[in-house]
Order: C-alpha cells, then sequence, then structure tokens
C-alpha cells in the first residue's frame, strides 16, 4: 500500500479513524479536536480514570495520544497489541514522542507548536493500517476497493 | 509573535463574556505553544473573550499596552523571570493578572496574592472551569480552586503560627536562646550544660523559664515552637531582602 492509498483509506469513506485521548490536562481535549478537525474522531478520558488498558482494549482506537510518561508505560504493551501507535506529549519539557510496533522514536521531537500534535498524528494514522482497522468490521469493509 | 484571536459570536449569539462592547480581551502568556493554543481555544469557544497571547513577559507588557486587557492568565515560569516579575512590570495597566501552573504550591500562591495577584488555577483546570474562573475575574472577583484555598488556609494558619513563636521567642534572654537551641537539637540537661559551661542545675532553670515564656508545656513542644519561630525569622529576613533588592 502507497502513502496516497494509505491516505484515500480514511479520505474516501466513513468512519473515520479513532484517537483515543487520555490526558490529565483538560485543555488539552479541545485542542486535539481542533487540530484533528474532520480528519478523526477523538475520545477523550481522564488519564487518572480507572483500566486505562481494559478502555483501549475495547474501543480499540487507530492512536492513543497521553499527556505523561506514567500512563505512556501503562498503555505501551496494548496498543502493541493493538498496533496502534501511541503519542506522548511532553507538555513540560516541550517535546513529543511516538511508541510505535513496541519502538521509540530514537529521540523525541520538539513541541515547537500546536501542528507538530497534528501532524505527528496524522502521520500516524495513515502510515499502515492498525490491528482496530483490519477487526473493527465497519472499517474493514469500507477499506478495500481504496486501499489495494 | 503576539497572536491576536476573536471568537465572541458562536451561531449568530453574543456568548461567555462578550457584551454590548465587544469580548472582554484576555492575554494568555505562556512559554508553552500548546497550552496557550489549548486555553486560548477554550477561552474563545467556549467563554467568548478575546484572546491575545504572549510568549513571554516581553510580548505580554506589548500587548497589554496596545489594548484594555482586563484579565492575564499567566504562566508562573514565563519566560525570562516568572509570572510574578512579569506581573510586577504591568504596573499602571488595568490588568488583573491570574497565575497558573501546573503544581502549585501553597508558599506560591501565598506570595502571589501579596503581590497583587487576582487568582491562581492549576494547568490542569476543566475547560469550563478555566472560563469561569477569568470571567469572575473580569467581573472584579478573585479565584482559586477549593484545593488550592484549602492548601491555602492551611498556609496561612502555619504563617499564624510561626509568627506566634517568633513574637513569644523574642522575649527569651540571649542565654535562653542558646540553651533551647541546643534543647531543640535533642541533647539532653547534662550536655547542654557542658556545651555552655554552666551547671546542669542552671540548664534546668533556663528550660523552666523557657517554658514558662513560651507557654509550651515541655521541651519537645518546646523545640518545635522555636523551629517555627526560627523559620518564621527566615521569612521575614527573606522578604526584607527581596524588598530591598
Amino acid at each position: 500500500m502507497t502513502r496516497a492509498d494509505a491516505t484515500n483509506r480514511w479520505t474516501a469513506t466513513e468512519p473515520r479513524p479513532l484517537v483515543l485521548a487520555l490526558t490529565g490536562t483538560p485543555l488539552l481535549t479541545g485542542l486535539l479536536r481542533d487540530l484533528l478537525g474532520e480528519s478523526a474522531v477523538v475520545r477523550c478520558f481522564p488519564a487518572a480514570s480507572p483500566d486505562l488498558q481494559g478502555l483501549a482494549r475495547d474501543t480499540r482506537p487507530d492512536a492513543i495520544v497521553v499527556d505523561s510518561e506514567e500512563t505512556a508505560l501503562e498503555l505501551a504493551e496494548v496498543t502493541a497489541e493493538l498496533r496502534a501507535p501511541l503519542v506522548e506529549i511532553r507538555l513540560r519539557s516541550r517535546e513529543l514522542r511516538v511508541l510505535r510496533h513496541g519502538e521509540w522514536d530514537a529521540e523525541p521531537r520538539p513541541l515547537s507548536s500546536p501542528t507538530t500534535i497534528r501532524n505527528a498524528l496524522l502521520g500516524e494514522l495513515f502510515r499502515a493500517p492498525t490491528a482496530a482497522f483490519e477487526q473493527r468490521p465497519a472499517l474493514a469493509a469500507s477499506a478495500p476497493e481504496v486501499a489495494q | 509573535m503576539l497572536v491576536e484571536r476573536c471568537a465572541g459570536v458562536r451561531d449568530g449569539r453574543a456568548i461567555g463574556a462578550s457584551s454590548a462592547a465587544g469580548p472582554t480581551r484576555v492575554a494568555v502568556a505562556d512559554a508553552d505553544p500548546v497550552l496557550r493554543a489549548a486555553a486560548r481555544l477554550v477561552l474563545a469557544q467556549q467563554g467568548g473573550f478575546s484572546v491575545v497571547e504572549a510568549a513571554d513577559a516581553d510580548e505580554l507588557r506589548q500587548a497589554v499596552a496596545h489594548r484594555p486587557t482586563p484579565v492575564a492568565l499567566v504562566d508562573v515560569e514565563l519566560p525570562p523571570a516568572g509570572g510574578l516579575a512579569a506581573a510586577g512590570t504591568l504596573d499602571g495597566a488595568a490588568t488583573r493578572i491570574v497565575l497558573w501552573d501546573y503544581a502549585p504550591d501553597p508558599e506560591r500562591i501565598l506570595s502571589a496574592l501579596r503581590a497583587n495577584v487576582y487568582g491562581f488555577l492549576p494547568k490542569t483546570i476543566a475547560p469550563a472551569a478555566l472560563c469561569r474562573a477569568v470571567s469572575g475575574v473580569a467581573a472584579g472577583e478573585a479565584c482559586l480552586s477549593r484545593e488550592l484555598t484549602a492548601d491555602l488556609i492551611e498556609q496561612v494558619a502555619k504563617l499564624a503560627r510561626r509568627e506566634r513563636s517568633r513574637r513569644r521567642a523574642a522575649a527569651l534572654s540571649e542565654r535562653e536562646r542558646e540553651v533551647l537551641e541546643l534543647v531543640a537539637r535533642g541533647y539532653p540537661n547534662r550536655e547542654v550544660a557542658k556545651r555552655l559551661y554552666i551547671s546542669e542545675f542552671t540548664v534546668k532553670r533556663h528550660v523552666h523559664n523557657i517554658l514558662a515564656k513560651l507557654g509550651e508545656p515541655s521541651r519537645r513542644a518546646a523545640a518545635a515552637a522555636y523551629r517555627d519561630a526560627r523559620d518564621a525569622q527566615n521569612t521575614l529576613e527573606a522578604l526584607a531582602s527581596t524588598e530591598a533588592a
């Protein structure tokens, strides 16, 4: 699958990819929705919610966003299972890093503007199919004609 | 890098802090572009404020100088010298400062309130709460979250206790202070006597007088009061040196 095919995967048909945001900074949730616009559905929960792993397993997101190292560590295993990328936003050090296929980016990226988050997330969403993409019937049904 | 945003009207209706005179202008001053954008979005969309962003104290000064800005939400760590210092440079501008921080500590809040700051908020505040807080400050209220208020009350009580101890400790003689210093370190009377080259009987007499003057029932309580008094004195000296600087 080429990158263009992968991009068409989401834009040609509904439903849109699901981004699960688990943050301790509630102000971030509106910003994430604003940044991703029509490109994805963003569902937000407090990072302090119980059983985040279960939440991720059952909702099968296409990407997960967190804003603390503790939450990132808690979800590392689940994201590997789901083959969904995990984007960790480090507000205090103004960095962003991505966990993909069980491996972190070699270097955190500088978080110089909100668009860094948008670009990283969209880049990850359209990079490769996730387990959620293949296993959610509605998504899988809508995908082949544009993804082949 | 001043960024001006205004979204005081939604679905054709004036919302939140908008009025006939237009939306209330709020400056969001924070070095973090993500948090700045997040606060701007919430205040503009949910609160109906007109928002100007500033990345440092200089930009905040410019933002406030250009147009009347009733409220400024300022990061405690705002470059280059922190939010309090930045607030100090806005003297004369009719802008009410609200500081915000990830983990506000009570001493910092107290210093901020002493410096005429209108409120202190955690950066983990919920969007609706942020809008309410900023609206309140624009209307002349102060804002402090419930958790921070409880911390602040505790801090004020601690300061009052320290101040009481400091005043009582001022009644001690030089020799009594020396004895109390050693008692606070946990030394028994015999050791205190040895170190001060006085008899154990004299030490006992001093301890008796110390307890009476401090109004404390025991050596342990007197030692705690002594530590409180010392902390209060240090705080006063630090404040005096800050004011002198």
